[in-house]
């Protein structure tokens, strides 16, 4: 039992068959990555983990426990963190609000503070900006704020969906830096991304996604130097 | 007559800015314009009558049952009419809403009887007079428990856990399912806080008026429902200066032109406004 099985998955979109029987394992403390071009089913697959989109047959367990079309908050209650594609804060918000409202499972003031200082000293550029809102922090901000707004669960699991997102460059390699030390500190991740090469040097597995089929699962490493791999998603002939 | 004017309006703003929270917080959630608000204003009405016909001639006891009638009202209207069509088109809640509203009416009228049905006065005395206008104990009651409960509205909303659930929810449910928020019973609490503000104006509007009859929620409905608009319909502050600003508007347009024309003053004034701004007065711009 891995700490999350997602087995023979099958999504549909009215008659469009998004995922055709996907099996994707984590186990703990792992740091995966699925990548995969726009429109493979990169987002269904999370979307479907935590709840939000429906799944038509198949098996998700979480800790050994069905999680299969269950409620996006009871899910989010049992330790997954979903991380949503265009980050989604609440830009009317503070950041401090965009946190607290991540930690509103939690019922302990003093757990939510420990958390929000944990958060602080993860992501100094968040403290700074505490009081305002949401909305005026810079792209690479708001994904910082997202991933720490997710953190503020105290997830076992962090579903994260394509963090670097039209960030530049130079952020998208501070994104994963700090990625890898929320992996470090104990939190397994579910990552997935456009920018295969920055996800597989990331990761220590990985897998492939095309039009709803997984077609390569190994090791992180060995994706890198796969040929198929390097043609269609690294650029490299 | 300025004083008098003055007064007037503000006790029929504190009641009008009760039923625009309603519309506004229930369109805040859901992005619905809940046309059968002013049916849980009539029924929270009949309840607060029904206190005082058979129980006790208490209005506060009124008061109480009108916003508890509201709140299961409001509730259930949510669990069993709109949940179902949530996600489907808009319009289609839109017209259950407006089917609601009557359905409720006539149910009423079958219930109760068309005729009006006298509220007894409460409180008549004079409190005081000033410049040779004469402000009831009522008027300051009513007044009172209007701006009582919009204090612990605003510190429901904004110091409490349910309260930051319903703003993330508004500002964004499918996101704040994923941070652990039950959607569903955060919007049927929200319809059903709605229903109470509705029962509660509903309640005071009877005492005021000495009246209540089933379809007393219709012209009163829509001018809070303007109210809010004029607020910006999202805005909760928004909807209380709409409600208070109509009060106003209609009292001093009635004295300035024909008490005929009470009704129209308020939407016209409303429809001038929202050309020159949209979003209304404390609205977001854009969503």
């Amino acid at each position: 039992m891995s700490l999350l099985d997602v087995t023979n998955l099958e999504v549909h979109y009215g008659k469009i068959n998004a995922l055709k029987g996907v099996s994707l394992h984590v186990e703990e403390g792992q740091l995966v990555a699925l990548i995969g071009a726009n429109g493979a089913g990169k987002t269904t697959l999370l979307n479907t983990i935590s709840g939000v989109v429906p799944g038509s047959a198949g098996e998700i367990t979480f800790q050994g426990e069905e999680i299969f079309n269950e409620h996006p908050h009871l899910i989010t209650r049992m330790g997954i963190a979903h991380v949503p594609e265009g980050r989604k804060i609440f830009s009317e918000l503070s950041v401090e609000e965009n946190l607290e409202i991540g930690a509103f499972i939690q019922r302990d003031r003093e757990r939510i503070t420990e958390l929000i200082e944990r958060n602080y000293e993860l992501f100094p550029r968040l403290a700074e900006r505490r009081r305002q809102e949401g909305g005026s922090l810079s792209g690479g901000e708001q994904q910082m704020l997202a991933i720490a707004r997710g953190l503020m669960s105290d997830p076992k699991l962090l579903l994260l969906d394509e963090p670097s997102l039209g960030l530049a460059p130079i952020l998208v390699e501070r994104i994963f830096e700090l990625v890898t030390e929320i992996n470090k500190r104990g939190v397994s991740v579910l990552l997935v991304e456009q920018n295969a090469n920055v996800a597989l040097q990331t990761a220590s597995h990985g897998y492939v996604l095309e039009t709803g089929t997984i077609t390569l699962d190994d090791d992180a490493a060995v994706l890198l130097t796969n040929e198929e791999v390097r043609k269609a998603y690294l650029g490299i002939a | 007559m300025f004083l008098q004017q003055l007064v007037n309006g503000i006790t029929q703003g504190s009641m009008f800015a009760l039923l625009a929270i309603s519309f506004a917080i229930v369109y805040g959630t859901l992005r619905l314009v809940n046309f059968a608000t002013g049916s849980l204003y009539m029924v929270g009405a009949f309840a607060g009558w029904m206190i005082v016909q058979f129980v006790t001639a208490n209005l506060f006891l009124a008061i109480l049952a009108g916003a508890v009638a509201g709140f299961i009202m409001g509730f259930v209207l949510e669990r069993f009419a709109f949940r179902a069509l949530r996600g489907v088109a808009r319009i289609a809640s839109l017209i259950c809403t407006i089917g609601f509203a009557w359905f409720i009416n006539e149910l009423m009228t079958v219930l109760f009887g068309a005729e009006r049905k006298a509220m007894p006065p409460f409180y008549s005395d004079t409190a005081f007079v000033i410049s040779g206008v004469s402000v009831s104990w009522l008027q300051i009651i009513l007044v009172a428990v209007a701006v009582v409960i919009l204090v612990l509205l605003q510190l429901l909303i904004f110091r409490t856990r349910i309260g930051l659930a319903i703003r993330a929810v508004s500002l964004d449910f499918k996101t704040a399912g994923l941070m652990g928020i039950p959607i569903d019973r955060v919007i049927s609490f929200t319809f059903a806080l709605a229903g109470a503000m509705a029962g509660i104006s509903g309640v005071l509007a009877s005492a005021y008026y000495n009246a209540v009859f089933p379809f007393m929620g219709n012209i009163a409905g829509l001018k809070s429902f303007s109210a809010a608009v004029f607020g910006g319909l999202t805005s909760i502050p928004g909807a209380i200066l709409g409600g208070y600003l109509l009060g106003l508007v209609e009292n001093f347009g009635v004295q300035v032109i024909s008490a005929g024309y009470r009704d129209i003053i308020g939407f016209v004034i409303m429809v001038v406004f929202l050309l020159v701004r949209p979003q209304g007065l404390l609205g977001r711009k854009s969503s």
